[in-house]
């Protein structure tokens, strides 16, 4: 390559200043002594500068219209949070329902396996850990509500009816599994298990509860997304839910507890995240509860992930 | 970063839309200048330039201060601006076939050039019309370099991280834009050449 070849092939970085200054000089010099290449340079500077002033004011009216549109999305997350919220509420009221129309159909129909069926009601809830490990104290499960149809059934489901068709709910007490979805057209209200469900939920993933009790929240949720991002590894959702808690903490009404929802993408991970956070705070329970098959028909891909979800309250 | 910023990207984490409003203040021109750059008009850049300012605002705890704040916006603006681009690509297309067939750019200058006396500001309007109608010219890889180079005044390394590629890539992508941006304005007008004399007569290279 000849000295205007590759003066012509570097006019660019020369301009920039993006090159050693052995080369910048070696351009300078060379530029000196050759027309032709000082020419070429001219024109190309020219363009350049050109280039770095084409910059144009804002419209009229951009801030204003920009405000309008942040409130909006503020609004957006609030109301998000605020939806989640009470299908939550109304959740628990349906939750006293579900257990015992869950268990009695589980238990009849041997869905605990050995020990306990026969069609009969045993001893209530505290027969069922035989099989899956249940919770200490008020843990909650999501899961998928079975289609509650038929005028038969509604006499046994009283006020919770309403709610109960295709909504996913939380139990009390957590009940392993809420089977399968029952076959509308019967009129009377029966839920099949198969044997190969009873056989998949024994081997239950466990969700986590931990329940943190603090002074200040918000430093709360602000520890908690730096052991969230120390641990790393987490799924990217991991922001938007606390982002959300946040939102809704901070937005319209300071409660005082706050609850977070996050996922890791395996076991290990979730270890590390606990102990992280039974070292940061020491006021913490926490407890493993068996993770039923909740209403994963929307949610397929999120059907192998590790929840954890963590309750913060305000120290009384 | 510095202490305020920081505290202004605290306070919008929490949902402050004022604090968010302060913290772009000074970045939003850029962002809009990305998109007009990027979109080639002032209606989709508004649209566009919104867009990104409310996407960073929602997703401003993501921000890990891994780059500045302002090379963080930018990136967003840059991906919304490419995915518009990609979802129009056949539009877009068509615009540019047309672009270099129709020659308006050309005569306009001549005429001008003709009447006497024209005043160094308007040469020098006409000048930029001629490279922003050049630059509307290139790819859309071309011309998103140049507008992180010459707009955005990045350096190479930045532009290399922001684009994730490596910065030989870069220093090689805009040398070959700078010049496909020379050839189409050297095709156009003989205005630039004699613009490019006067400069050098002057001495303006500095």
């Amino acid at each position: 390559m000849n000295r205007c070849e590759y003066c012509l092939e570097h006019l660019s970085s020369y301009i920039d200043g993006e090159m050693s200054e052995n080369e910048m000089k070696e351009i300078e010099e060379h530029l000196k002594e050759c027309n032709s290449c000082a020419y070429e340079f001219n024109i190309l500077k020219t363009i350049v500068s050109t280039c770095s002033e084409l910059e144009e004011e804002l419209p009229d009216g951009f801030s204003s219209s920009l405000h309008t549109r942040l409130e909006k999305a503020q609004a957006d997350l609030l109301a998000e949070r605020k939806r989640k919220g009470k299908i939550k509420v109304f959740s628990q009221i349906a939750a006293g329902f579900i257990l015992v129309v869950t268990l009695g159909f589980a238990i009849r129909s041997g869905f605990f396996g050995g020990g306990l069926v026969d069609g009969r009601l045993m001893s209530g809830s505290k027969s069922a850990p035989d099989a899956a490990p249940m919770a200490k104290g008020p843990s909650v499960v999501e899961f998928s509500a079975p289609k509650v149809s038929g005028k038969k059934a509604g006499e046994s489901t009283g006020a919770a009816e309403d709610g109960v068709k295709n909504e996913s709910f939380a139990t009390a007490q957590g009940v392993a599994d809420a089977g399968e979805q029952p076959d509308n057209k019967e009129s009377e209200f029966t839920i099949q298990f198969s044997e190969e469900r009873a056989i998949t939920s024994s081997k239950v993933k466990y969700d986590t509860e931990i329940t943190i009790i603090v002074d200040d929240i918000g430093k709360a949720i602000e520890s908690i997304m730096a052991i969230d991002e120390k641990v790393g590894k987490s799924r990217e959702s991991n922001t938007a839910y606390l982002q959300d808690s946040i939102q809704a903490y901070r937005g319209s009404t300071r409660s005082n507890v706050v609850e977070l929802k996050l996922v890791y993408t395996s076991e290990k991970v979730e270890q590390c995240f606990i102990k992280e956070i039974l070292s940061a705070f020491p006021d913490t329970q926490v407890d493993s509860v068996p993770s039923a098959d909740k209403d994963e028909t929307e949610d397929d891909e999120e059907a192998e992930e590790e929840y954890i979800k963590i309750i913060i309250e305000k120290k009384k | 970063m510095d202490a305020t910023e920081k505290r202004l990207i605290e306070l919008s984490v929490s949902g402050d839309i004022e604090a968010f409003e302060t913290l772009i203040q000074s970045h939003q021109k850029k962002v809009y200048n990305i998109a007009l750059r990027m979109t080639k008009n002032h209606e989709d850049a508004q649209e566009l330039a919104q867009d990104a300012i409310v996407r960073a605002f929602t997703s401003i705890g993501k921000f890990r201060g891994d780059s500045s704040f302002s090379t963080w916006l930018y990136r967003i603006t840059m991906n919304v601006c490419t995915d518009f681009l990609r979802k129009r690509s056949k539009a877009v297309l068509i615009s540019m076939e047309q672009g270099a067939v129709a020659n308006d750019n050309q005569q306009a200058i001549q005429i001008e050039e003709e009447a006497p006396g024209p005043d160094e500001l308007a040469e020098k309007n006409q000048l930029k019309k001629l490279v922003r109608d050049a630059m509307d010219s290139l790819s859309d890889e071309h011309r998103q370099v140049l507008i992180f180079r010459d707009i955005m005044d990045m350096s190479y390394k930045e532009i290399a991280d922001t684009l994730n590629v490596n910065e030989g890539t870069i220093k090689s992508r805009i040398n070959r834009a700078r010049a496909g941006l020379k050839k189409i304005i050297m095709q156009r007008s003989e205005l630039f050449q004699d613009y490019v004399v006067k400069y050098k007569r002057k001495g303006g290279n500095s």
